[in-house]
């Protein structure tokens, strides 16, 4: 599938800035499934000093600087890619199995996988979650099913609601009211995969309408997205979205990576002066072929 | 010379650890011998040079702030006067051995940093980085591998083993605090106990510290004669910035605050008057993750914006580069040595305390019950308390045990060490006490430079690593021997380029120039409230009450209750009532706002301490210090009130004629100055308003106070004998440009200074009219009172007032802003 895509964020704000420095985390990730074939960011205003490097995830990070006064900043990432995600293994390894490698009295078969066991700002693990997501691994299980069991438990268990969450609500209060959005539930099932011992990290990035739907049936398009990551053992790792209970195909374009949205946010930024401030984000995954 | 010709204190048991000074048989050690037979034979016993040291440590304001003390006092700096002694053979082992694990740690910052190997060959669980808040992912790759980046300033804390063998307690990686206080324990000893220092080859510490400057500059990424390095300071309340504070006058470093550098194009600049000048080398005394509210703690206000984005980016050095915090966890402890032999191929030459993660499997399972044996802690942080506090311990060890068995990863259990002791004084005599020591370590070019001398402490109670100034542990110097006398100095780094000569002030931090401003305005508002206090105070203890002194004293208490110096209510009672009296004499207690002004004072002379004149600041936290004590003291009592109000007039007196004499008339001066007169115009222009509102006609009795307050009665009894009269006490006060008391002397003398800021600052900027508006108010007043009797002064005297306050805020913000508070946007989620 090859898209064309189009994300647009503007900061408006109330008072003049005078300074300010923004991360962003803007860069599709180039992956064996999925090509870069254009990428360009645009600016306004122009920076006054910019930089890119790799973060420790291997996500590709802009941080800029805007010296002078400005009441407004647009940020606009228009990209090309093709993505051809291979089909999911037919069998994955039992659970147990995967977690007992990530943990061999502390050291781990896989160090980079066994990063994204421990717990992280946003996805913190509790026994509450290991209780919950407990009934979708029996013993001997195999890992993928048991994993699409929880999705598919979550997604019909909560209700998508934009209003009952904002970004601070920590996972255990979505677990209280069973309601939240596509950051809510990926940040649940992460923290609740390692309240088992199991390696899980949160992706972002964006997700097709479909190429005849008006998008009602898919969550989270129009919009950024954010699924789950997680570590299957030697097949390594597979992503599924619990918003839209599905493995993560074709529809799926990756943006970044980390243990949880704070580590790949797309925008992040510190201002002097400004005031109040409004943030308007829009996205439009437009399908090419 | 054996045990019982020593001055120890009778009765003790012997030791069942190491003892430092005595063998086993009772023999001092050799290099023990000089010293105890100085200590012996000083004439008068060591107590009166114990009272010396204190003095000189008081004298000198070292202080240790402790958290929680909303007093603003700090507490004075404990220390032991018979120094630690360690032979040239210990100390060779010593070096070696802390420069080796300098240069390991160092190696285990850049690893975990940057290819991660000790994670990839299984010689670290991936668990005690990833999962480590000090692991700062953003710092990944942020400092080129180049040997001794990561950590250019290390400290270690060891004790001495039962065996002999100096043992490693802890690795401090973070920004190691003491060698300042190191040296500062050095100096005093060397003033009180001169003659050791003649007898024993004593190393030398002030070399080091040269070094320490010198590779602080080599850091710096810009090939430049003149390298600006800063010391990056949390501020004021930070436990150690006496130590902060000393350390950037030894080393000639900028003294800032996160909110006084700025990240601009890719470089962090200081704020200077002049502008923004480029900053190479950061020492850091911030904590790691709250260097930049951008990238790392994002509810931090101690650090600057994008500093972890210069650091990344090569253009700035940061000392302890930022993430070196992770160094220092004791679960590293116990997979060092493998460590060491993956990536120095080495075996450490000093062996650490013996260290077990409880996360590591089922051998350990047993350990927890077994606190006799072992002291537990938190595995990941480097900070010092045990995992459950001494106190607790025998109370409820089953709870602290539950604690860790379920969640073992979470700590570590370390042997109780038992240190080995080393003699302190005690008024009774010597005492042999546990001793710890803190050695330090800097990176040069080819390697690891150790400290020839170090921080010896007394912990407080029975954890070893309790020693910490915070928990109130005693200090002692440390004398490392050398084998010859020529051995005692170490030669320093190459004499660098002699400086060109400069005489601008320019390059003053702006954060200085604000803080001379502030202490200049608090001296002269703290000068006139308690000339104020005690005019009143006086008249209670008149040995001839009239009528005339009553209706005075209701006066005093009303502008006193007018200048918030005691509560209005209490301005309003009968002046002839004891209620007064005695609210009058309760105004210099702790806490009331004259003592609140001593505080501020001595807070900002503390900021200023690398600024000002040595004698400067030691005479003011000397004369504060008197003053505060007598103010404690007073409790009530009239006499004693007056009496530390005399303290605070001299003390003011003689600060501000110590700055006069002392301070280069510069842009720092010149702030100083337009602080003080600005604060002694709007005190005077709106006590003279205050008192002229509220006096009764014929308004004699407010004319006087307001001749006496402005110490112009001598200097008006000659011009004018003794009519009192409105329009010559109005011109004296405030008028006459002649008369340094007066209003308009104050509005003449900020336009001067103002005009001769190097800082470009000119008419434009709005004080020239300021000033000028002002003073068209003051001279004009003794003409409208002649007209229009008292009352027309007031409201002039109120705009004059108005228009300084304006002047304030003008000069703040165009010299002074820092750069202004940042705040975070909020991200946007997904949905």
């Amino acid at each position: 599938m090859r898209y064309a895509i189009r994300h647009h964020s503007a900061y408006a704000y109330g008072a003049t800035v005078e300074l300010a420095h923004h991360v962003l985390h803007l860069d599709p990730r180039i992956l064996p499934h999925q090509r870069v074939l254009a990428r360009h960011l645009s600016l306004s205003p122009r920076p006054s000093w910019a930089a890119t490097s790799t973060d420790h995830f291997g996500n590709r990070v802009t941080t800029v600087v805007l010296e002078g006064t400005h009441d407004r900043f647009d940020v606009t990432l228009e990209a090309e890619l093709e993505v051809v995600r291979p089909a999911s293994p037919a069998a994955t390894p039992a659970w147990e199995s995967v977690r007992d490698g990530l943990d061999d009295g502390g050291f781990s078969v896989d160090f980079r996988a066994a990063e994204f066991v421990q717990p992280s700002p946003l996805a913190v693990p509790t026994a509450e979650l290991a209780a919950y997501a407990a009934d979708s691994f029996p013993a001997n299980r195999s890992i993928l099913d048991a994993v699409l069991s929880l999705t598919g438990r979550i997604h019909a268990d909560f209700t998508y609601d934009p209003t009952a969450t904002d970004i601070s609500t920590p996972v255990a209060e979505v677990l209280g009211h069973r309601r939240g959005v596509c950051q809510d539930f990926a940040h649940l099932q992460i923290a609740a995969l390692r309240a088992l011992g199991l390696a899980a990290r949160y992706v972002s990035g964006y997700i097709s309408p479909g190429a005849d739907s008006d998008g009602a049936a898919i969550r989270g398009a129009f919009a950024s997205h954010a699924w789950v990551g997680v570590w299957c053992g030697q097949v390594g790792w597979i992503d599924v979205d619990p918003t839209n209970n599905t493995i993560v195909g074709d529809d799926h374009v990756v943006l970044a990576w980390g243990r949880d949205f704070a580590d790949v946010s797309p925008l992040r930024g510190v201002i002097l002066g400004g005031g109040r401030h409004d943030l308007d984000v829009d996205v439009d995954v437009r399908l090419l072929d | 010379m054996t045990q019982t010709e020593l001055p120890f204190a009778p009765g003790l048991p012997p030791s069942a650890g190491y003892d430092e000074m005595v063998t086993g048989r009772g023999i001092i050690r050799r290099h023990w011998r000089a010293v105890v037979a100085e200590l012996g034979s000083i004439p008068g016993g060591l107590a009166e040079r114990v009272d010396r040291a204190r003095r000189h440590f008081d004298e000198d304001g070292v202080t240790y702030t402790i958290y929680g003390d909303q007093s603003g006092r700090d507490r004075p700096w404990s220390f032991d006067p018979v120094p630690l002694v360690l032979s040239a053979g210990d100390w060779a082992h010593l070096e070696a051995g802390v420069a080796q694990r300098a240069q390991l740690l160092d190696a285990v910052l850049a690893d975990l940093y940057g290819p991660q190997r000790l994670i990839a060959e299984r010689v670290l669980p991936p668990g005690i980085v990833f999962g480590n808040p000090e692991f700062l992912r953003s710092c990944r790759g942020a400092v080129a591998p180049s040997p001794g980046r990561w950590l250019p300033v290390y400290a270690v804390d060891l004790a001495r083993s039962a065996d002999g063998r100096w043992t490693v307690l802890a690795d401090r990686c973070q920004s190691p605090a003491g060698a300042g206080y190191a040296l500062q324990n050095r100096r005093v000893l060397a003033r009180t106990l001169p003659e050791g220092f003649r007898t024993s080859l004593v190393r030398r510490l002030p070399p080091f510290f040269a070094r320490w400057q010198a590779a602080l500059q080599r850091f710096a990424p810009r090939p430049s004669g003149y390298p600006r390095a800063v010391l990056l300071t949390p501020g004021r309340l930070s436990e150690s910035y006496f130590e902060h504070a000393f350390l950037a006058s030894e080393m000639a470093l900028d003294l800032a605050e996160g909110a006084d550098l700025t990240m601009r194009d890719g470089h962090v600049y200081l704020k200077t008057l002049a502008g923004l000048q480029p900053v190479d080398v950061i020492l850091r005394r911030v904590d790691s993750a709250f260097c930049d509210p951008l990238e790392l703690r994002s509810d931090s206000v101690l650090g600057t914006v994008g500093l972890v984005a210069a650091a990344r980016a090569g253009t700035v050095a940061v000392a302890n580069a930022i993430g070196s915090g992770l160094a220092e966890m004791p679960t590293l402890l116990p997979f060092l040595p493998r460590a060491a032999r993956l990536l120095l191929g080495q075996d450490l030459a000093l062996p650490t305390v013996p260290t077990h993660w409880l996360g590591r499997g089922a051998d350990l399972a047993a350990a927890p019950a077994d606190t006799d044996r072992y002291v537990f802690r938190p595995a990941l942080h480097g900070e010092t308390g045990s995992a459950f506090d001494e106190a607790d311990t025998p109370a409820e060890p089953p709870d602290a045990i539950a604690r860790l068995r379920r969640n073992p990863r979470g700590y570590v259990a370390q042997h109780r060490l038992l240190p080995s002791s080393a003699p302190c004084w005690t008024p009774e005599g010597l005492v042999p006490r546990p001793v710890v020591l803190r050695l330090f370590a800097i990176a040069e070019e080819g390697g690891y430079a150790v400290m020839p001398g170090g921080l010896a402490r007394i912990p407080p109670g029975e954890d070893p690593l309790g020693a910490t100034f915070q928990h109130g542990s005693i200090s002692k110097d440390v004398w490392v021997l050398a084998q010859e006398r020529r051995d005692i100095v170490v030669a320093g780094p190459a004499r660098p380029a002699p400086a060109e000569i400069r005489r601008s002030s320019g390059n003053l931090p702006s954060r200085v120039a604000d803080d001379l401003f502030w202490l200049g305005r608090y001296v002269e508002r703290l000068d006139m409230d308690a000339r104020l206090l005690r005019a009143a105070l006086r008249r209670l203890v008149s040995a001839d009450p009239g009528p005339r002194h009553t209706a005075e004293l209701g006066l005093l208490a009303h502008l006193l209750g007018r200048a918030a110096v005691i509560p209005l209510d209490l301005a309003g009672t009968p002046p002839d009532g004891g209620h007064l009296a005695e609210g009058l004499a309760n105004a210099v207690n702790a806490g009331r706002p004259l003592d609140l002004l001593l505080a501020d004072v001595h807070r900002l002379g503390g900021a200023l301490r690398d600024r000002l004149a040595e004698d400067t600041w030691q005479t003011l936290a000397y004369l504060v210090g008197n003053a505060r004590h007598t103010a404690t003291r007073a409790a009530g009592d009239v006499d004693q009130a007056i009496a530390a109000l005399d303290q605070i007039v001299r003390l003011t007196t003689a600060f501000v004629g110590l700055m006069s004499e002392t301070m280069t008339r510069g842009d720092g001066w010149r702030f100083h100055q337009i602080g003080r007169r600005l604060e002694r115009g709007v005190q005077t222009s709106r006590l003279i308003a205050n008192a002229l509102a509220s006096s009764s006609d014929p308004p004699d009795v407010a004319l006087r106070l307001i001749l006496e307050l402005a110490q112009s009665l001598i200097t008006y009894r000659s011009r004018y004998m003794a009519t009192v009269d409105a329009g010559p006490v109005l011109d004296l006060a405030v008028a006459d440009l002649g008369n340094p008391r007066a209003v308009a002397y104050q509005l003449a003398d900020i336009r001067v200074l103002i005009g001769e800021l190097s800082t470009g600052a000119g008419p434009a900027d709005g004080t020239d009219d300021l000033t000028a508006d002002a003073r068209r108010l003051a001279a004009g007043l003794p003409d409208a009172v002649r007209d229009n009797g008292v009352s027309a002064a007031v409201g002039p005297l109120l705009e004059i007032c108005e228009r300084l306050m304006k002047l304030s805020d003008t000069l703040m913000r165009d010299h002074f802003t820092l750069v202004p508070r940042p705040h975070m946007l909020g991200p946007h989620r997904r949905t």
